[in-house]
């Protein structure tokens, strides 16, 4: 599972986007850039996509390779894939995994990784861990992927203890041992293995049911235990996300600007995550209150861009969780009067609306 | 646990924390009541409590939060204490 992939207009949004889905401060999460979209330089007005991955950290081995992640997080993750951390080490593994399966390996990244073609330094990366998995999944490459991540969630269950605990402990090590692949041999990493394989090949329908039945049993749940009535619906119409909703009015369950409903959906990432590992994102809705507050902070946004362009000065926005702030950002992106960037850190980062006056305007950025 | 203070709360993180922990069956609830104020003192299995805390308390955060709401429909305030 590890890698979570986002995509969005810029690269602190798409960054944004999947600290939200991993539920995790960006100072515990790796992110890579895969793809960022052209003159990025300059603020949003840009063609083409940002895409970014980005997987929580994994325990540091070392205290020396702390240092080293926390250098390439943000500005330069190629760096770290480049030749940072425990380049050495992936070296070596690199020659074994290539003289072993090299043609399998190009397979697998061609196969796997579509998403991901541009991506320089980090590919890498990824070849390598594609190598290394092909040896024993080559089967994800054709397409039988499903099945294959069916067989490793489940083993992945039954062999960890918990997967919570395996993926932060011993998986993250071992991915930190991507770098180290030492433990790829044996039996149990094997699970691990088929199921990042499963990340990254777009076929997910067992474990997108596997979380969906779980997701449905935590809210159900928790439902009942709020002592509150209201069926548990799935969207999966959405690629690669579930959007569950418990029906009727439950205030209680959303809580003062949702903050309730934030937490619920949190702990019910949390809790699929460690029952069924994916990429699959999580979203919880009570009684369409998500869809009626973007609709609601949609309009708050233009009315935002309308005050910035009024005043000729920016305006700047309470501070929002990582969600809202796209539902802002993407309200204001077609409004060619207003830019929109982000500023401050989390918890407290927030939406600036900048008015476009000329055609120099964007020298701040 | 009708004669709890709080059932509601009780039974929300009697939920959150088993759906959290990979040993759920180690997860036990003990409830004092002091008026309005309840306290929850949650004990999980030793290998469970950075489950239910998470990184820098995230998880920790996210219970109390939403136990929180469960406690105003008992009228009441909780304290969610994790304890060794």
């Amino acid at each position: 599972m590890e890698w979570v992939k986002t995509t969005a207009k810029t690269i602190p949004e798409a960054i944004d986007l999947a600290l939200d889905n991993l539920g995790v401060d960006e100072a515990e999460a790796e992110i890579e850039i895969i793809e960022e979209p052209k003159s990025a330089l300059f603020g949003l007005r840009t063609k083409g996509v940002a895409r970014v991955k980005a997987r929580v950290k994994p325990k540091p081995i070392r205290p020396k390779q702390t240092g080293d992640r926390k250098n390439g997080r943000r500005r330069g993750p190629n760096n770290r894939n480049g030749g940072g951390s425990g380049g050495g080490k992936r070296t070596s593994n690199n020659r074994n995994q290539r003289s072993t399966s090299g043609g399998s390996g190009q397979n697998d990244r061609n196969q796997g990784r579509k998403k991901g073609g541009r991506n320089g330094g980090e590919s890498g990366n990824d070849t390598r861990r594609e190598n290394n998995r092909s040896k024993k999944t080559t089967a994800a490459a054709a397409g039988t992927a499903a099945v294959a991540a069916g067989a490793a969630s489940s083993v992945d269950k039954g062999g960890a203890k918990n997967d919570g605990g395996g993926r932060r402990g011993r998986g993250r090590n071992r991915n930190g041992g991507d770098r180290n692949d030492t433990g790829r041999g044996n039996g149990k990493s094997k699970a691990t293995r088929s199921a990042a394989s499963n990340d990254t090949t777009p076929e997910k329908e067992t474990p997108v049911e596997e979380v969906a039945t779980h997701l449905k049993g935590f809210l159900r749940g928790l439902t009942d235990a709020f002592g509150l009535e209201g069926d548990v619906s799935i969207d999966d119409s959405e690629p690669n996300a579930l959007i569950a909703s418990v029906d009727g009015q439950h205030g209680l369950m959303v809580g003062p600007k949702g903050r309730t409903l934030d937490a619920i959906q949190e702990l019910a990432r949390i809790s699929s995550q460690r029952t069924a590992p994916s990429s699959i994102r999580i979203k919880v809705d009570v009684g369409g209150y998500r869809a009626k507050r973007n609709e609601a902070l949609a309009g708050f946004a233009q009315r935002a861009a309308d005050k910035a362009v009024d005043n000729g000065a920016e305006v700047a926005l309470e501070p929002m969780t990582p969600a809202d702030r796209k539902v802002v950002h993407d309200a204001l992106t077609d409004d060619n009067r207003v830019e929109t960037r982000s500023v401050g850190s989390e918890p407290r980062r927030k939406v600036l609306v900048v008015p476009v006056a000329t055609d120099a305007a964007d020298e701040a950025e | 646990m009708s004669d709890s203070p709080a059932p509601t709360a009780e039974a929300v993180l009697l939920h959150l924390c088993k759906s959290v922990v990979s040993c759920p069956d180690d997860v036990s609830i003990e409830t004092s009541a002091d008026g309005d104020r309840v306290r929850l003192d949650v004990t999980v299995n030793n290998d469970d409590m950075g489950r239910v805390i998470g990184r820098r308390g995230r998880v920790a955060t996210a219970i109390r939060t939403v136990v929180g709401a469960a406690a105003a429909k008992d009228g009441v305030t909780t304290e969610v204490e994790f304890v060794e």
